[in-house]
């Protein structure tokens, strides 16, 4: 092998790695944002995604955590969604975010549909929703299943 | 073409290494001061110093158990007096400030002078960096992250050590030692490094220096275990790896209370095996799990397979040398791969209490140095490790797979940092949480409330938020768990 050879295979990767992530810094101070993971432009998809910091922050920018906000078709399944706050923390099985958005003033206006979503994603919340069945066996429903079931009127069970 | 790569750099190249160094500090930069000052373990110290003199923050520290750091607090409160109430500017500009300081040290200390140094250069920077050992002096705050203060200290030390001998040198060789002894228990290491340097040949540091810095060593043990009366951490102060899980100080004190001795050795071995190996991580064997349980994740693969890979190149040509070392020859190389062999099992005497990565990453420090050596040698002679005997040629794909290796786990890092920002936005989101779980009240006073209150909203209010990057599938080659 020739030194040269050896140089190449010593030297290029580690200097392409360099390149390749100071190129990325580059293009993201000029504001375009390729390979972003989905950080939630309203606060139900940042709650879907269990973002708390950007959840908070958008509540602090203003914007209502007890209203419904659009969820893009791929954050909790592949349809779009209307969702509130907290009903996207319940289907992105997200205790803690539920339990936190709470605490930060969120409310959930049809309580009949929260309360099933939880039934059936996040029964451990239960009780902080004010229903019972919070020692209910454990069950993960999938989220096309529990948005179906729920809005189909099991809500009202 | 050996004579070309073994030429002297030319003048206008030979600040090169330290733009190399420059830039891949300045880059890591920009990932790590998107990362707020963190809750965990960083809020506290803040509290902790707000309401006192530095004199009184250094002297609780004096009687402070089994931990005896008293400088470690201390450098806390300067920075956070200095800081203005700017915590986050003040605090992770110093430790990016420290990593700029860090690798200028190192590229000295390598001296990089011929055109096959600086072939390897990139390599050797990207080895230190991507190591997993090193992955805790960068992503974590604590504030002032104490463990990359010492691996400064380390490259300081050997700085020194191949300095011309001047009494000057000696005397910044104590003030450093004291520094680092005081900042933190694995301080002690640059004693080792000052004694490894002096043995393979480096005599900036005099034989009277040595002594001196040997009989402060002595002074620290007497002044800290007979005089101050500390201890040595007991097995009951925190959660330890063992075997493929992770024990808590009830289940520790449960299995060895009775005799520590054999779970101090498992530590140290362990030690040993992390940095020389990327396995086991934090004393949990959990690349050998994931065999025995099928296939390991691909991220797992890519930090064994070149940690291995690497040791064997360090160890294949230290094996090859051991004739001209006992007869005293020590090239330059051998004097790096020499220090890293003194260094790594005194390193891991500091985690038989309990094995963490970060702990061993003074022992990682000189592994990369070590590396680069080796590549240094390959470079200068085409794949051939020249002063070894015939054979000992490493082949072309062993050295791709190297460098492509370590390269992946240094773009992973800077990964890993923008990961790291967005868990500690969240960390303080769930504040009340976290205050709850605390088994000390951390009712604060208005001072503390302030100092809260505003860490709390540059986290999670400050704009602009920047995102996690998914790059697919590539994603799983990155080591998640750093």
């Amino acid at each position: 092998m020739t030194p040269a050879g050896v140089a190449t295979r010593i030297a290029v990767p580690p200097v392409a790695g360099f390149v390749l992530v100071a190129a990325y810094v580059f293009v993201e101070a000029l504001g375009f944002q390729p390979f972003a993971r989905p950080d939630g432009d309203t606060v139900s998809e940042a709650a879907a995604l269990g973002h708390a910091a950007r959840a908070l922050q958008l509540i602090a920018a203003g914007e209502d955590a007890s209203a419904r906000h659009q969820v893009r078709a791929g954050v909790v399944d592949r349809e779009q969604h209307e969702l509130t706050a907290i009903e996207a923390a319940i289907l992105g099985r997200h205790a803690e975010l539920v339990r936190l958005l709470q605490r930060s003033g969120a409310r959930h206006p049809d309580s009949a549909r929260t309360v099933c979503y939880a039934r059936m994603r996040l029964p451990e919340v239960l009780g902080d929703l004010g229903a019972t069945g919070a020692d209910a066996p454990h069950q993960e429903s999938g989220v096309e299943t529990t948005i179906s079931t729920c809005s189909a009127g099991g809500g009202a069970r | 073409m050996l004579e070309s790569a073994e030429r002297p750099l030319a003048d206008w190249t030979r600040r090169l290494p330290y733009a190399c160094a420059l830039a891949a500090g300045a880059l890591m930069s920009v990932f790590l001061l998107d990362i707020p000052v963190q809750l965990s373990d960083s809020f506290t110290e803040l509290t902790a110093v707000a309401d006192r003199s530095l004199g009184d923050v250094v002297a609780a520290e004096f009687y402070n158990g089994s931990y005896f750091r008293p400088l470690r607090r201390g450098l806390n409160k300067i920075v956070y007096d200095l800081s203005g109430g700017r915590y986050y500017a003040a605090f992770r500009g110093f430790q990016a400030a420290e990593l700029l300081v860090l690798l200028l040290l190192v590229v000295r200390m390598l001296r990089v002078r011929t055109r096959a140094g600086l072939v390897a250069l990139p390599l050797g920077l990207a080895i230190l960096v991507g190591l997993h050992t090193f992955a805790g002096a960068i992503l974590e705050g604590l504030p002032i992250n104490h463990f990359l203060t010492i691996l400064i200290c380390c490259a300081a030390a050997v700085n020194l050590a191949q300095a011309r001998p001047r009494p000057v040198v000696d005397a910044v060789a104590l003030a450093l030692l004291v520094f680092a002894m005081l900042t933190i228990e694995s301080g002690l290491l640059i004693w080792v490094v000052f004694l490894a340097a002096y043995i393979v040949g480096y005599r900036g540091v005099s034989r009277k220096g040595l002594v001196a810095l040997t009989a402060c060593v002595a002074l620290y043990f007497v002044g800290r275990f007979v005089l101050l009366g500390g201890a040595a951490p007991g097995l009951n102060e925190r959660s330890a790896g063992f075997g493929f899980s992770v024990l808590d100080p009830d289940e520790l004190e449960r299995r060895f209370g009775g005799n520590p001795l054999p779970f101090y050795l498992y530590n140290v071995v362990s030690a040993v095996s992390c940095v020389l190996f990327a396995e086991p991580r934090g004393g949990v064997w959990t690349f050998t799990g994931s065999l025995t349980r099928g296939v390991p994740e691909a991220w797992q693969i890519v930090n064994v397979v070149t940690s291995t890979a690497t040791t064997v190149l360090i160890g294949r040509y230290a094996a090859g040398r051991l004739s001209s070392w006992r007869r005293g020859e020590l090239t330059e190389a051998d004097r790096f791969v020499a220090i890293f062999l003194i260094v790594v099992p005194a390193n891991a005497l500091f985690a038989a209490a309990y094995e963490k990565d970060v702990i061993m990453s003074p022992a990682g420090l000189f592994y990369a140095a070590a590396a680069f050596a080796v590549l240094r040698e390959l470079a200068a002679s085409g794949g051939v490790l020249p002063r070894l005997p015939s054979g000992a040629a490493v082949a072309p794909a062993l050295l791709l797979l190297l460098s492509v290796g370590w390269t992946i786990r240094y773009v992973g890092i800077h990964d890993s940092l923008r990961m790291r920002a967005s868990t500690v936005r969240d960390e303080w989101a769930y504040y009340d949480d976290w205050a709850r779980e605390q088994k000390t009240d951390v009712s604060l006073n208005a001072t503390q409330a302030a100092i809260k209150q505003r860490l709390q909203d540059e986290a999670v209010l400050r704009p602009p938020r920047v995102p996690q990057v998914s790059l697919g599938s590539m994603d799983r080659l990155f080591d998640v768990t750093q």
